[in-house]
Parts: structure tokens; C-alpha cells; sequence
């Protein structure tokens, strides 16, 4: 019989692990092996640990702030995500106890649907100086603020955490790289609320009921019933979002350029590689990245088998 | 199995409630949706403005938006310069 020979398994697979092959792994260890090359070096293999070390040392700030990036895409990390699925969450609760949902959810939904490209240049109008065009500083004129240049402007926010000045701690806590991050709540906030909504639609409304008639405020139920049963969902559009944090690259492009301190580890790696003419610092950067990646997504993988197990 | 007299439930006793009770319950009960509902058309709100601040710079005069007057061309721009 043909399904007992044992090269039958592998034959189908092959496709796929061929694929898998040319445009994954090939492309992995060859930035992996040009990351050990010195700057300008024509030789095929070398190791040298130069572009790490340049990383790390951050030799110079002014052409290729490496921490910078690297702060940058952490506050990406947390502060993106952390905003998108609690304001996807909130609305997507919200929205499912008003009549006119579905006009909301669209609303919120719509930025989704714009390229990335396209709600950059939308806010690069939003955020332009000049409150004749720029929305947000025709409105903080209307309230009696001043304009501010929200994509140029380095200075830390006032908080009662935060204060501007030379030796003020959070480097990448800046009005401009907010003003990016916000874009990209803007942008994905509809998605987390989407998937969000589909997770609460599938919660009980008999717990719900029965958590009612036991005394339980809004409040409790959200916190005590909601957010437990939807705990795998968040655990899926956070990672979601964790990944598009990380490669972030076509909002920063469009909006800034990297300039203003706000570049990211994947606009840093594409200015190295295609700008700067050093194709193996930007390799290093791209490890990093990838390095960066790979632990959430074992613990992605690892979560959704055993979910897969315990079904 | 005999039906229940209604005048005996409590839904007859809700139905022969004062004109002006009802009509407390009803504001109460409104004024009660009021943050919600503020809130959700004022999220969908907000999440419009940059939709909307588009379509408004897309009629307004492109000097006015910060945007230069496109050129006529490389070869009329020649031509006229000649």
C-alpha cells in the first residue's frame, strides 16, 4: 500500500517545507550571517560581533540612535497595546448595549480599512502647526491652548511622572512619538474591538442573568464575569498587537521619517541597510527584531495548543 | 389549569401605576443611559474627526491646506519661460 512507504508523508510536505525554505529560513540565516560581517566586508562568512557591540554602545546618536530605536519600540510595545485592547474592549462592551451597535462598531471600524499610508498623510494634517489646517491645534486654539508641533516636538509631556529638561529620565516618552502611537490606537483600536465583541457575543447571557439576579453591579459582572471569559480573546489580539508593534515601520516612515527621535528598530534597519549603506548593521538590527519576536510567538504557539488540548 | 385574575398580579398593579410615576420611571430610567449612550456617540465621534477633517480639506483651496499650487509641467513651465 502507498500511505505506508515513508517517504509519502514527506513528499506532500515538501511543497511547504520547500516554500517555507526560499522565502523563510533562506532569507533568516543569511541576515543572520551578514550580521556577523564586518561593515564593507565582500567575504562570505566572518564574525565579527562589531554591529552588536554598536548597538549596545550606541557610538552615534545623532546619525543612528539604536537606543532610541529600541526604547522607542518598547514604549510601541506597551503603551500601544495596552491602549488598543482596553479601548477595544471598552467600546466593544459599550457598544453592545445600545441599539445602534452595528453604525458604532463601523465607525470605530473604519480606520481598518485605510492603508497605512493613508492615515499617515490623514494625520499629518491633523497634526499640522499651522490651526488653519491642522485640526488638533485648531481645536487647543479654540480652548485657549498654543499650537504645538506634535510631530517635532521632543519634549516630555507634563505629567506629574514626567517633567522636560536636559536630564529627564524617559528618553523615548515623548509628545511626538504619542502623537505617533495614537495613530496607531487610531488604527487598531477597531480591530480589538471587532474580534472583542465576537469573544463577549459568545459569553453566556444566562451567567450574565444569573449574576444579575445574585445582586452583581455593571461593574462586578465586568470585572468578575467579562474579562475572565474573555481572557483568551485579549490574549490573542494583545499578541496581535505586540507583533505589529514591533514591526512597526510604515506609520513612523510616512509621518516622520525616524526623524525627531522617534525612529523604530525596523525604520533604523531600512536607513542602514538601503540609506546608509551598511547592510550588516541593519542585519543586526534586523536579529534583534527578530529576537524580539520569536519569544511571543513560541508563547502564542505554546497558549493556542494548549487550548487546543484542554478543548 | 384556571388563568390567574390579572387584577390580582403585579402586572396589573405596574399597569394602574399614576400617569406621573410612569413618567418618572421613564426619565429615570433615561437619565440613567445617558453617560452610556454620551459615551459611545462620543468615542464614534471622535474616531470620525480625522475622517471627516479629510473630506473638509479635500474642498478647501490647496494654499489654504498647506499644499503649493501644482505646476502647469516641465514643458509648459519651459515654454513659459522662454
Amino acid at each position: 500500500m502507498i500511505g505506508r512507504k515513508w517517504w509519502v508523508p514527506w513528499l506532500w510536505l515538501s511543497p511547504a517545507l520547500l516554500l517555507s525554505g526560499i522565502f523563510l529560513l533562506y532569507p533568516a540565516i543569511d541576515t543572520i550571517r551578514r550580521s556577523f560581517l564586518p561593515k564593507g566586508s565582500d567575504a562570505f562568512f566572518g564574525f565579527t560581533l562589531d554591529n552588536y557591540r554598536f548597538i549596545i554602545d550606541n557610538p552615534q546618536p545623532l546619525v543612528a540612535d539604536t537606543h532610541s530605536a529600541l526604547l522607542n519600540n518598547l514604549m510601541w510595545l506597551t503603551i500601544f497595546t495596552v491602549i488598543t485592547v482596553a479601548l477595544g474592549l471598552v467600546i466593544a462592551v459599550l457598544a453592545a448595549r445600545v441599539r445602534y451597535e452595528a453604525v458604532v462598531k463601523s465607525a470605530i471600524f473604519i480606520p481598518m480599512a485605510i492603508s497605512f499610508v493613508a492615515a499617515s498623510v490623514i494625520w499629518r494634517f491633523m497634526y499640522e502647526f499651522n490651526p488653519g489646517i491642522g485640526t488638533v491645534n485648531a481645536v487647543l486654539k479654540e480652548v485657549g491652548g498654543e499650537p504645538t508641533r506634535w510631530l517635532q516636538d521632543t519634549g516630555a509631556p507634563q505629567t506629574p511622572f514626567t517633567h522636560a529638561g536636559p536630564d529627564s529620565l524617559p528618553h523615548p516618552i515623548q509628545i511626538n512619538n504619542f502623537a505617533l502611537v495614537f495613530v496607531g490606537v487610531w488604527m487598531w483600536t477597531g480591530f480589538a474591538m471587532v474580534v472583542l465583541s465576537a469573544g463577549l457575543k459568545g459569553i453566556s447571557t444566562e451567567i450574565l442573568e444569573a449574576a444579575r439576579v445574585d445582586g452583581a453591579n455593571e461593574w462586578q459582572i465586568f470585572r468578575r464575569i467579562i474579562i475572565p471569559n474573555l481572557s483568551p480573546t485579549i490574549v490573542v489580539v494583545a499578541t496581535t498587537l505586540v507583533i505589529q508593534a514591533l514591526k512597526k515601520f510604515d506609520l513612523v516612515w510616512v509621518m516622520t521619517a525616524g526623524k525627531f527621535k522617534t525612529d523604530v528598530v525596523a525604520t533604523l534597519f531600512y536607513k542602514e541597510a538601503f540609506l546608509f549603506n551598511n547592510p550588516e548593521l541593519g542585519a543586526a538590527l534586523a536579529v534583534v527584531l527578530l529576537l524580539w519576536v520569536v519569544p511571543i510567538m513560541v508563547i502564542s504557539i505554546r497558549r493556542f495548543q494548549f487550548q487546543e488540548e484542554t478543548r | 389549569m384556571a388563568r390567574p385574575n390579572p387584577s390580582a398580579t403585579g402586572e396589573a398593579a405596574v399597569r394602574a401605576r399614576p400617569a406621573g410615576l410612569q413618567v418618572a420611571a421613564t426619565a429615570r430610567r433615561v437619565a440613567g443611559r445617558l453617560p452610556l449612550h454620551l459615551s459611545v456617540i462620543g468615542l464614534a465621534a471622535i474616531w470620525s474627526i480625522p475622517t471627516i477633517a479629510l473630506l473638509i480639506s479635500s474642498f478647501r483651496d490647496p494654499g489654504h491646506i498647506g499644499l503649493v499650487e501644482r505646476h502647469q509641467g516641465p514643458v509648459q513651465l519651459h515654454a513659459r519661460q522662454l
